[in-house]
């Protein structure tokens, strides 16, 4: 009769459904679901339910209309208390129950508790009490069904669980904030009403009737009771001793089971590896499953945060999330070749500009700008080419979540670069500013807050973008806190160390252009255990500011004109140092040796340089200060005249060493090999190791065979003085050089406080 | 339902209430009526299939229930044993015969005699049981039982999106039907309920609402027709049997 090409074909059971099928439903199939279709009520009746009659006697107050549920923890009717006009759930405890002596007692005091829950996901209880033979707990009635029917009604989809996953755990974390545990969470307390609210019920009756085992002693009538596949392992071994993770345990397994439709059991698969769900959901509910209870979350919250974090990723609707993930789950993870080429780019990049910055900083006087830019292309070239990849593979993780590894190299491509630009631009050069001898409080805080601040910075980059190639919105409030608490730390334990370590000598981080062996030192050479010179012998001429060579002033205040620093040449710079106050001082030195040395210490000062004019006895000195120089500036001006003492001496072209204490201190003298240089000059090198060197004045000697002394052009680089005889001076002599000698003598000095201002200038000795 | 008291919350169905007056009260002869009124279809089927025209059979129906609502006896029929269904069937057939042998006795020129068809019933002897075997169902007593089971499922449908309707939920009652016929993979729920602006979870409480629903309609309307002793659920079963033989395969065969 029909044409095949009319024929609708039922899609339950394959038959052609017939052209005068009500609705057009496969008659066959509607019926045989009605066939199929469990109702609580049309269960076997046994002998351990009680009669409606019974009931209706021993609770006169309610119109019992049905039997709803039943199970091992007892009977529940639905009833209507006619008074409220409201519909009530009425458990019914097991009637064997009553046998028990210790029952009663224990059901008044958990009955009161539970009675105190109140939350929109859990199934209020109204009253308790005994009536008549029967146990009862009269409790809100749900409109719907349990978790169990509704999953026989199809699995629940992904998006559905990670929906119904979070109000349980509310309803737990508040029950176990009351402490109370469920102890026996299963689909079939978890009941979800016409609205698809979840409501969790039979709060804490597990421990109300008792212990499962003994339950199940005490029953043993071939009704089920809470099946041990919810259970957690330790609520089976002991008991006595759950906490609310056995509740999580269960919880996990509810949660397996609505996405896979399966119990866990076993050696059991991953849910991403049955249904289509992120590695993530897994985490979770493994981590649910631990059998180790110390390896479970800790708290439903927990879980919860990181139920709700899974689905509030971006593309929250169900149907995206389950495409991507679908793919996702046919597919093996495989390492990101974009995150690896970023990450490789950009760490070659970087260890470029480390190399190219390491060349130039040793060369970096007199290099160009425009030779620096072009140094620092290519670096820069490549770190921008692993950001672009990086950004690339970001952007694939986010789209395929789970396909792709790689996090971590796809980060460090992507933020390495702009994130160590950032810190140098932001820390780096500033602090270079803000670095000075004397740092107000202010700028102590502002130097120790901004690296905190950039590392925090930095910290949440890594965390955010982190978070947004896993497709989430937000950081875990967690990691939030725990940058604040971290960069919180390190600012107070850089403050600590800046105040432990007191004031900085910072004139020791630069290098300087004087002579060695002076140094610089911040303390007074006096204190050290210089001598003092006698008065007279140094004095002021003048000062001036090196950027204004030409106006002098002397100690009363008036100016000078008489002073031509230009004459000390190429041997002064003039100028002012970036950042700095240069200043130029000019010295007379009234004393008879002309040989006398001079050695001067400028503690706060950068760096400081001077000239010799040794036929006026006149010295010039270059300091340069840093710019929040204090009122008036130390400077202690050193004079070495007198006899030389010998404190070593070695044979010509002999490397000898020696150590021994001299004044208190301790000497490492060692002498070099002597060279004879192109000039047929012989050098003869010493190291002279001492601390406080800069007492003292020395000088190497040559001793030909007939005692003459002959002198070199001396030089100093750190503890080593170089000696130079020259032919052109001594000539044939210098070959009957038999030794050389090292010899010292002591400055004696003098102390000035000077006040830096030109426009006011006091110069006290 | 529980059998220790689910009957509690209906009335007698309407068969019980026919048997139980064997006919003679009002209120029995209504509830007959309106018994025959919702299996016309059956009836109606079963007479077109016998002879093969749509309004000789429409004429025929007519006539038959006319003769049952008249005789409104039923006292023969054993209230422990009897269903609404057999008895219609067999007073139709028992209706066939008589028509048969009316016809060719007009065409012999003879005249009509109306028999009690209950009478027929009776008499287990009777001649007509040759040409009627009871115990190999013909193609047409099939015809008759799978419209009997397709007006049960139409019937509970009706009273099922009645309610519905009467509810203001129609739009539920569309949207969830098809899961009536139990779980499809390809139906999505969460397309439904997108649809209706309900949860998921929420969907699948509706749906297992509406399946209440309509199990207990059938059961209605199957109690409605089978005496109070009787298992609902095995006459049920006898239908879900009835429909499994697909009336079109069936057809395809015999035609």
């Amino acid at each position: 009769m029909n044409t095949e090409l009319n024929e609708k074909r039922c899609q339950r059971c394959g038959a052609i459904i017939p052209e005068d099928a009500p609705l057009g439903l496969c008659p066959k199939c509607l019926l045989s679901e009605v066939a199929a279709a469990k109702d609580v009520s049309d269960a076997t009746a046994t002998s351990e339910i009680p009669s409606f009659e019974k009931i209706k006697l021993a609770f006169p107050q309610l119109e019992i209309i049905e039997l709803i549920g039943k199970g091992g923890m007892g009977f529940v009717y639905k009833a209507r208390q006619p008074n409220l006009d409201r519909f009530v759930a009425l458990k019914i405890l097991p009637n064997k129950l009553a046998r028990d002596p210790l029952f009663a007692e224990r059901f008044n005091r958990e009955g009161r508790v539970l009675a105190k829950l109140n939350h929109p996901n859990i199934v209020a209880i109204y009253d308790f009490g005994q009536a008549g033979e029967f146990y009862y707990l009269l409790m809100e009635y749900v409109d719907g069904l349990n978790l169990r029917q509704a999953m026989q009604l199809g699995k629940f989809s992904p998006t559905e669980a990670l929906r119904i996953v979070p109000q349980i755990c509310e309803a737990l974390q508040y029950a176990h904030s009351q402490g109370i545990l469920h102890r026996d969470i299963k689909p079939e307390n978890i009941l979800i009403d016409a609205q698809g609210n979840v409501k969790i019920t039979d709060f804490g009756i597990a421990k109300l009737i008792g212990e499962h085992k003994k339950d199940i002693t005490l029953t043993g009538t071939g009704t089920v009771l809470g099946t041990p596949h919810y259970m957690a392992p330790e609520q089976i071994e002991t008991p006595n001793k759950v906490d609310q993770r056995a509740d999580i345990y269960s919880l996990g397994v509810v949660f397996y089971e609505m996405l896979t439709g399966e119990l866990p059991l076993g050696r059991f698969e991953p849910p991403s590896a049955k249904t289509p769900v992120s590695k993530a959901v897994d985490e979770v509910v493994f981590k649910r499953l631990e059998r180790d209870k110390e390896k479970r979350f800790k708290s439903a919250q927990e879980v919860k945060t990181k139920v709700e974090h899974i689905s509030e990723s971006p593309g929250g609707e169900s149907i995206s999330v389950e495409q991507t993930v679908t793919q996702t789950a046919a597919q093996p993870q495989k390492l990101s070749p974009y995150a690896l080429w970023s990450a490789s780019l950009t760490g070659f990049g970087m260890v470029l500009f480390l190399i190219l910055f390491m060349l130039l900083s040793t060369a970096m006087h007199g290099i160009s700008i425009t030779v620096t830019l072009f140094a620092i292309l290519p670096g820069l070239l490549f770190c921008v080419a692993g950001m672009i990849l990086g950004w690339i593979a970001l952007g694939k993780m986010r789209a395929e979540p789970g396909r792709w590894i790689g996090l971590p190299l796809a980060v460090f491509g992507v933020l390495a670069f702009p994130l160590t630009t950032l810190t140098v631009v932001l820390v780096g050069f500033p602090y270079m500013m803000l670095i000075t001898p004397k740092p107000s409080l202010v700028v102590n805080i502002v130097a120790l807050t901004i690296p905190c601040i950039v590392l925090a910075f930095a910290m949440w980059a890594v965390m955010k973008t982190k978070a947004w190639a896993k497709g989430e919105d937000k950081i875990p409030a967690g990691s939030k806190k725990f940058i604040v608490i971290f960069s919180l730390m390190v600012f107070c334990v850089m403050l600590l160390m800046r105040f432990v370590s007191g004031e900085k000598d910072y004139s020791k981080r630069y290098s300087t252009q004087t002579s060695a062996l002076s140094g610089i030192v911040s303390k007074s050479p006096i204190a050290d255990g210089g001598d003092i010179l006698q008065e007279g012998v140094v004095e002021v001429v003048g000062i001036c500011d090196a950027k204004n060579p030409n106006l002098w002033w002397s100690s009363d205040g008036s100016k000078r004109v008489d002073i031509d620093a230009k004459r000390f040449g190429d041997q002064i710079r003039f100028g002012q140092s970036a950042g700095n106050k240069d200043y130029l001082i000019l010295w007379r030195f009234n004393r008879d040796e002309k040989g006398a040395g001079i050695s001067f210490v400028c503690p706060g000062s950068e760096s400081f340089g001077y000239a010799n004019e040794l036929n006026d006895s006149n010295c010039l000195l270059h300091v340069s200060y840093p710019k929040d120089i204090g009122k008036a500036e130390r400077i202690y001006v050193g004079v070495a005249d007198g006899e030389w003492e010998t404190i070593a001496e070695a044979p010509r072209g002999v490397s000898a060493s020696s150590m021994f204490t001299r004044d208190g201190l301790e000497w490492k003298i060692a002498f070099f090999d002597t060279t004879v240089d192109i000039n047929s000059n012989i050098n003869q090198m010493v190291s002279c190791q001492v601390k406080n060197a800069n007492l003292y004045q020395f000088r190497i000697v040559g001793i030909t065979s007939d005692r003459t002394e002959l002198m070199p052009v001396q030089s100093s680089m750190s503890v080593n003085i170089k000696a130079v005889f020259k032919k052109e001076k001594y000539g044939e002599k210098l070959d009957d050089i038999k030794k050389f000698r090292l010899q010292i003598r002591k400055y004696r000095w003098a102390t000035f406080d000077v006040a830096l201002s030109p426009e006011f200038i006091k110069l006290e000795k | 339902m529980n059998s220790e008291f689910s009957n509690r919350a209906f009335a007698p169905t309407r068969w019980t209430l026919v048997l139980r007056c064997r006919g003679d009260s009002e209120e029995a002869r209504a509830a007959l009526s309106e018994l025959c009124s919702i299996y016309y279809r059956p009836v109606f089927e079963f007479l077109k299939h016998d002879c093969g025209d749509e309004e000789k059979a429409r004429e025929l129906a007519h006539e038959f229930f006319a003769r049952i609502l008249q005789s409104g006896g039923i006292d023969n029929v054993d209230p422990q044993r009897g269903r609404f269904r057999s008895y219609l069937l067999g007073a139709l057939k028992h209706f066939i015969i008589e028509r048969r042998r009316f016809e060719n006795r007009k065409k012999r020129g003879g005249d009509a005699i109306i028999e009690s068809i209950d009478a027929v019933l009776e008499t287990e002897e009777s001649t007509l049981q040759c040409q009627i075997n009871e115990t190999t169902q013909s193609f047409t007593e099939y015809v008759f039982d799978y419209n009997w089971a397709i007006t049960v499922v139409a019937r509970a449908l009706e009273s099922v999106e009645k309610r519905y309707r009467e509810e203001g939920r129609e739009q539920v009652f569309e949207t969830l039907k098809i899961w009536l016929t139990g779980a499809i993979e390809g139906n999505s729920q969460s397309e439904a309920a997108a649809k209706l602006g309900l949860s998921e979870s929420a969907i699948k409480v509706a749906i297992h609402r509406l399946r209440k629903r309509f199990r207990e309609a059938v059961k209605f309307e199957i109690s409605q027709t089978i005496p109070e002793t009787d298992n609902v659920e095995e006459e049920l079963k006898y239908l879900i049997e009835v429909l499994a033989r697909n009336l079109n395969e069936n057809r395809n065969i015999r035609l």
